[in-house]
């Protein structure tokens, strides 16, 4: 098997949260994908590389339902495009589709961003966390819109993807704010507005998003500050209509302690490192989708719209079953 | 009044406690009364009157080192309290020394006395199998888990990093040390966490007279993760933290730090456009409390006004007569 070490590398990169934002983490995975059906010799490798691969870029952030959704469509694509012709039609094929793909991200995402646009008003201060791609088109088409408003940003810990948003938001010109994440209560009376992007969405309506949301959402809640999850369709789950939980992952202990108290606490202590929480769907105004704007308690009528009823979702690994032909 | 000089040490400790090298509300409170205690015994004078204008004096250097820090000021009132009655009765210098020396080491150890009774009286609240939350770093919150572990209670901890300072690692340390099962947490996880909590205990900076809790920034945040739970919360706290002038209505100043505790130098300077702000502590209501654990026992935080009426009587008393004489001289100005 000739898996590239450097293939690896991209799945390290997502597992540990080094790339920001989940859209930009959805279309790395994508790209790597590609690259492997491009590199492919002949069905045999490509098939071989895929079954690892995906089950590994699937694990390395289970959390994105988003991911996942478009792990499936892209298998699904490689596993028709085989049955129709040869190792050149499949790469042709599937490099059209990879391309459809992503601009289907990248266009839902404008789309729910400009949506959400609408709910900024003028003198609004709108609070935000983490990094979110959509949350900050949002911003940019309120801006364009002639807008004028605030925005404050919590630091994120872990990972303190705020400090990073805050740049971005200031260079667009936008008046910024930031501080510690437990300084929320005490920030939120100013507040008119909570944004938050968003990691999955289950088919009850919560929002699975960067650890710290369903606090924020909670204070929110206690000072009536409407919050919206700004999630396209492609973030909901289907699998969670089924049951199925979303996992919640966990970066890794070291990312939390500065070097030099790392080996002082070794052993000694505990370190808990959750990346994500869930946020109850009555904390929730409203999910901001490229549909448009519906309670959290709708997300099964989208999942229906999408999935047919009774429902059908195939699992990764019954859509991989079609690569088990080529391998000998 | 007569111009002073203040003994070098006593300098030194108030410097030390307006740039925070001295901090905790604890630690403050017995640094100021030392202070008071160094200053009487440096005193060469001999006339009363110079004696006692010269204590004023010291005590009003100390309390302005940090101006809303309440626990420095029930210090110095504890010790200046003291010396205001014997004053009457006191016919010289050396007695009434005797008295500042022996009420600020009186306040001194009955501080560290009152954490380890905070200790005693809050462990019987915590029962076998406890999973505890604390945040930042109390030694009242410690003293209650460090003895509960003693009496051979099996419990769990997590503690939060508490941003921006950081304290989480000094508990972490402490607990860990006294071989305490410890779980490092950031602040974001509170709510993640919280079903896994039984109680949750922290420190106080300033207990107000409606029971509210004025702590590290991020305090009230728990508590209402812990309110949505129904998982308990406590508050462990000193008498001295309460504040007598939030009788008369006084709000608790919430102090806005550096922002450089927060980010560093480097991305200030960076990007001058994005506003950092650091508030240290923020305000739990009293219906997020379950009870306030102090020295003297376990209240209700609506009780707070009973522990201030009994501790903090005399100042209390204070600030009314002076507004009483504010209301009088207004109304003598209307009538001239």
């Amino acid at each position: 098997m000739v898996l590239k070490p450097d293939y690896l590398k991209v799945i390290d990169d997502i597992k540990y949260a080094r790339i920001y934002s989940s859209t930009k983490t959805v279309l790395t995975g994508l790209q790597l994908l590609m690259r492997i059906v491009n590199d492919a010799k002949n069905f045999e490798e490509l098939s071989t590389n895929l079954m690892v691969i995906v089950p590994l870029l699937f694990k390395a952030r289970p959390t994105s339902a988003m991911l996942l959704n478009s792990i499936k469509n892209f298998v699904a694509e490689v596993v028709k495009a085989s049955e129709e012709g040869d190792l050149d039609y499949v790469k042709q094929h599937v490099n059209k589709k990879m391309e459809e793909i992503e601009k289907k991200i990248l266009r839902l995402a404008e789309l729910t961003a400009k949506i959400a646009s609408h709910r900024i008003n003028d003198g609004d201060v709108i609070l935000t966390s983490s990094y979110s791609t959509i949350v900050l088109k949002a911003f940019k088409f309120a801006l364009q819109e002639g807008k004028e408003f605030k925005v404050y940003v919590t630091e994120s810990r872990p990972g303190s993807e705020g400090l990073r948003l805050a740049i971005e938001l200031t260079r667009i010109g936008l008046k910024t704010t930031l501080f510690v994440d437990s300084a929320v209560r005490y920030m939120i009376k100013d507040v008119d507005n909570v944004f938050l992007g968003s990691e999955a969405v289950a088919a009850n309506g919560a929002l699975i998003n960067k650890v710290g949301s369903s606090l924020i959402a909670l204070a929110a809640n206690e000072a009536r500050v409407r919050v919206f999850a700004l999630a396209p369709t492609l973030k909901f789950s289907p699998e969670t209509l089924l049951g199925e939980l979303v996992v919640l992952a966990e970066g890794e202990p070291s990312s939390l302690l500065p070097e030099g108290l790392r080996a002082e606490f070794e052993g000694k202590i505990n370190v808990k490192v959750p990346l994500f929480d869930v946020t109850p769907p009555e904390y929730i105004d409203a999910i901001i989708t490229e549909k448009g704007l519906i309670a959290p308690q709708a997300v099964v009528m989208i999942l229906k719209e999408i999935y047919g009823w009774p429902f059908h979702v195939a699992t990764l690994d019954e859509i991989l079953e079609g690569l088990r032909s080529w391998q000998k | 009044m007569a111009k002073i000089e203040i003994p070098p040490e006593v300098v030194n400790i108030a410097e030390d406690i307006k740039n925070m090298k001295i901090r905790g509300a604890g630690r403050i409170a017995r640094a100021a009364a030392k202070g008071l205690l160094i200053a009487a015994q440096r005193y060469e004078g001999g006339r009363l009157e110079d004696f006692l204008d010269y204590m004023a004096q010291i005590a009003e250097v100390l309390k302005r080192t940090r101006p809303t820090a309440v626990s420095l000021f029930n210090a110095i009132s504890y010790v200046m309290s003291r010396v205001e009655k014997a004053k009457g009765v006191i016919g010289d210098v050396e007695e009434l020394r005797r008295v500042v020396v022996n009420s600020a080491r009186e306040f001194i150890d009955y501080s560290i006395r009152a954490v380890e009774l905070i200790g005693e009286i809050g462990s019987k609240r915590v029962s076998d199998g406890d999973v505890i939350l604390t945040h930042c770093n109390s030694s009242a919150a410690i003293s209650i888990i460090k003895k509960a572990y003693e009496q051979g209670k099996s419990i769990e901890v997590y503690v939060t990093e508490t941003r921006p300072k950081f304290q989480g690692y000094i508990t972490v340390r402490a607990l860990a040390e006294a071989g305490i099962d410890v779980t490092l947490i950031p602040d974001t996880a509170v709510r993640l966490i919280m079903r896994r909590i039984d109680k949750v205990i922290v420190g106080a900076d300033t207990v107000a007279a409606n029971g509210a809790v004025i702590n590290k920034i991020g305090t009230s945040l728990i508590a209402l993760a812990a309110k949505e739970a129904n998982v308990d919360f406590f508050v462990a706290a000193e008498t001295y933290k309460f504040s007598p002038a939030t009788v008369i209505g006084q709000l608790v100043i919430i102090e806005e730090r550096d922002p450089r505790e927060v980010v560093p130098e480097s991305y200030l300077e960076k990007y001058p456009n994005i506003e950092v702000r650091n508030p240290a502590f923020d305000v739990t209501p009293p219906e997020y409390i379950d009870v306030i654990v102090t020295e003297r026992g376990v209240i209700p935080p609506q009780a707070a006004i009973l522990v201030l009426e009994e501790e903090y009587g005399r100042a209390i008393a204070d600030y009314i007569i002076q507004a009483t004489r504010a209301i009088e001289s207004d109304e003598e100005a209307l009538v001239a």
